[in-house]
């Protein structure tokens, strides 16, 4: 385009939407296609750990779980245990070690259990309170957060005398401060930042279970699973009560750290850049649209094999399709980091901080000191699948096991029915837990409208739903959001083959720009899926019991990833797409098969068992691998057109370069 | 019972959809061969749209107000797909697609009573 001439609205809306979309293209596919499998994480890290796939959800011994928590922890302030849900088939036990700060009021104690601080972590955490200084802007940070806080200074501390140099050091003090933040709000200063990180929390903070409250450490640094190897959490077989030892992974929540803060980096940088690109994708859609000529006349129009008219059609189709979830995902996804890119506005309206809720949330309770001995606990569970009939049972605490003053609280399930209410709604029901008298709980107060606007955007994107259909449609749209990304990133090529060929006739070589763009393309694309094939691989390849080896998971996705973008320098154009398409292809078809071959349950087995996100784990891998083993089918088949009017250079048709 | 709801949202947009696409230019020819008069293309996309708005009932029963929507909106996208693809390669076939969504209705509406 020329900016010296006059231009209409749609032309310059056409210049946008081009360079807006391809100068963070392949960090928006990237992102979209992360961020697509994050809406699966808690599947993806139970398959990461194969040594937990014959766990029986069918049968809850609840006696062996309580007689485990006795043995392991006769004097923890208080006993955690999560119950088997759809999405996690394991029981989950954790618990507080006196002198641990203990949470006041249910949920926040729940989830520090839960959370399980570990006991190496306190003496970071310690120096930590004592370091009361942070930058401002940290605190809307972690306010974000919430729940990783303490999470993440455990994770901080420990790797940080485990590992060395592996970027630690930046970590823990990052996590340190923030722990300092939590700090003084537990101690009922009515700090700005502190007050704000409890509110957040309590919106959202909350993970549905434990892998997503471990995600901090583990992502970033790598770290294990919800599988029990850091702090005091033990995941049991719920029928056996068997302990399970799950591997070390850095499963499902490596792709979900690394869709919204990319990794070996700051999070602040990494989070900086990503808001920058979906601030890039929404311009990009914005654009698009008014771009677009007839969004109901070509409604459903796609016409194949017509080279440039056949990939417009396929990016329209895959954006408009499913616009609304386009929209509603980069602008909720920009919600997510308002108190980052906007800090001042929580700072203007909240000069000293909304901390009604935070100092709600703050009446611990005592232990008595006389010992008395627990509560039948059937009868109360019974008490809580009446009352709650359709959501059942996500978790049950015990706040001062064996004392005369215990208490027993029941919660339901994280996910909620309303996404208006956000996920701090799960109810629960307290109990003495000697007589078994209920007692009152106080229920958080519903959402202001403010809040009720912003949980729904929060759990959508978080696709946060009682129900796996309305996530299933979500990961389906986000492929459809992954297919818009790539389809405009290959038609940048292809609208410009011509002057590229004009360009090779004159000086015999690919102009560097269209090139460059070439590489990224592959690599960004084809090579990130291969790489994420590859980190499933690298999770069965490599030894169980290897020291950090969610590191080398880590590592190995990444080499994979760069190797694909010398891999795309390396060879022509369309050789680079055909074999790192089926090299993807390869990878992801074949994980049904390798799940049986290193230790995990065949599709077969999956299907007996009942165990229902292993089936939808090898189906999506199957059917996306082979998709992907089409597409590279198709390329290999591809024969550019010559146009009748302009005879192609000879060469080309020799060796041709457009892909389709 | 979910799965009914789930399955008459479903069948609503398939056939909201196939309803609308008999209703434009293009399309109605790819489906009847040749372009039907006006006021039937018209009815077409009445009937459409009905359906559409229609299939927001059941997913607004099924899983409340909020997720509701997220549901239709997603089942919309992907019949929505469907149907493009259908038109792309086997045009002919939305008659039968239109017959079955309907029985579909039909069947799931009886199955939740």
């Amino acid at each position: 385009m020329r900016f010296d001439q006059p231009r209409g609205l749609r032309q310059s809306m056409s210049w946008l939407h081009t360079w807006s979309g391809l100068v963070l293209g392949w960090l928006l596919f990237a992102i979209f296609a992360t961020g697509t499998l994050s809406f699966f994480r808690n599947e993806i890290t139970f398959w990461m750990q194969p040594e937990l796939h014959r766990a029986d959800k069918n049968r809850i011994d609840l006696d062996r779980a309580l007689q485990i928590l006795a043995w392991e922890a006769p004097n923890a302030t208080q006993w955690s245990i999560t119950f088997p849900s759809p999405r996690n088939p394991t029981l989950g036990l954790s618990w507080q070690a006196p002198g641990q700060n203990q949470g006041a009021g249910g949920r926040d104690q729940q989830e520090g259990a839960r959370e399980g601080a570990s006991r190496e972590a306190r003496p970071a955490r310690e120096s930590a309170g004592g370091n009361g200084e942070r930058p401002r802007g940290e605190g809307g940070f972690a306010a974000r957060e919430g729940r990783p806080v303490r999470e993440n200074a455990g994770g901080g501390g420990e790797r940080a005398g485990r590992e060395g140099g592996f970027a630690a050091r930046s970590r823990e003090d990052g996590s340190a401060r923030r722990e300092g933040a939590a700090r003084s709000e537990r101690a009922g200063r009515p700090e700005g930042e502190g007050a704000a990180q409890q509110n957040d929390g309590r919106q959202q903070g909350e993970a549905p279970n434990a892998a997503g409250g471990q995600q901090q450490a583990r992502a970033q640094g790598g770290g294990g699973g919800g599988g029990g190897n850091r702090g005091p959490r033990i995941v049991l077989d719920p029928a056996t009560g068997a302990q399970l030892k799950g591997r070390e992974t850095a499963g499902g929540n490596f792709l979900y750290r690394f869709h919204f803060e990319l990794y070996g980096m700051d999070r602040m940088w990494g989070r900086w850049i990503v808001g920058i690109a979906t601030m890039f994708m929404f311009v990009a859609i914005i654009s698009g649209v008014i771009v677009h000529r007839n969004i109901f006349k070509d409604f459903f129009t796609f016409r194949p094999a017509k080279g440039k008219r056949s990939w417009l059609d396929a990016h329209n189709a895959s954006s408009v399709l499913s616009l609304p979830f386009h929209i509603v995902i980069t602008f909720s996804g920009l919600l997510l980091f308002g108190n980052m890119l906007l800090p001042t506005a929580m700072q203007s309206a909240y000069p000293d901080g909304m901390n009604m809720r935070a100092r709600m949330a703050q009446e611990a309770t005592p232990p008595s000191g006389e010992r008395a001995p627990l509560v039948d606990l059937v009868p109360l569970l019974a008490i809580a699948d009446e009352t709650w009939q359709s959501r059942g049972i996500g978790s049950l605490t015990i706040i001062n096991p064996g004392d005369r003053k215990s208490i027993v609280e029941i919660r339901q399930p994280m996910a909620g029915g309303s996404l208006v209410s956000g996920r701090n709604m799960a109810e629960s029901l307290r109990f003495d837990g000697v007589t078994g008298e209920p007692l009152a709980v106080t229920q958080a107060p519903p959402p202001t409208t403010v809040q009720a606007i912003s949980n729904v955007f929060i759990m959508l994107h978080r696709g946060f739903f009682a129900s796996p259909v309305p996530r299933w449609l979500l990961f389906l749209a986000g492929i459809g959001g992954a297919l818009m990304v790539a389809t405009g990133l290959v038609m940048w090529c292809i609208a410009r083959t011509k002057e590229k060929e004009k360009h090779r006739v004159e000086s015999g070589r690919t102009p560097f720009g269209h090139r460059l763009v070439e590489v990224c393309n592959v690599a960004g694309i084809a090579g990130l899926l291969l790489a994420i094939g590859a980190y499933f691989w690298a999770n069965r390849l490599i030894p169980a019991d290897l020291l950090q080896r969610n590191l080398w998971e880590i590592r190995v996705f990444f080499l994979i990833w760069g190797a694909s973008g010398v891999h795309a320098l390396l060879r022509d154009y369309k050789r680079a797409w055909i074999e790192q398409l089926a090299g993807a292809g390869f990878l992801i078809a074949a994980l049904p098969f390798l799940n049986p071959l290193t230790g995990g349950l065949s599709l077969f087995g999956s299907i007996s068992l009942g165990q229902g996100l292993l089936i939808g784990f090898d189906l999506a891998a199957l059917l996306i691998g082979l998709s992907l083993f089409y597409a590279a089918r198709k390329v290999r088949l591809h024969v550019p057109r010559v146009r009748a009017t302009q005879a192609a250079p000879p060469f080309v048709n020799l060796q041709p370069e457009e892909s389709a | 019972m979910s799965l009914a709801f789930d399955l008459l949202i479903l069948a609503l947009a398939l056939f909201g959809f196939c309803a609308l696409s008999a209703s434009m230019e293009r399309h109605a020819k790819q489906v009847f061969g040749k372009l039907p008069p006006s006021e039937a293309r018209k009815r077409y996309a009445i009937v459409g749209w009905v359906a559409l708005v229609l299939a927001l009932l059941p997913a607004i029963h099924a899983y409340g107000p909020s997720t509701g929507i997220a549901v239709w909106v997603g089942i919309l996208a992907v019949s929505a797909t469907g149907v493009a693809l259908l038109l792309t390669y086997r045009p002919r076939s939305l008659h039968f697609t239109f017959s079955i969504a309907l029985a579909g209705v039909l069947l799931t509406t009886l199955m939740g009573w």
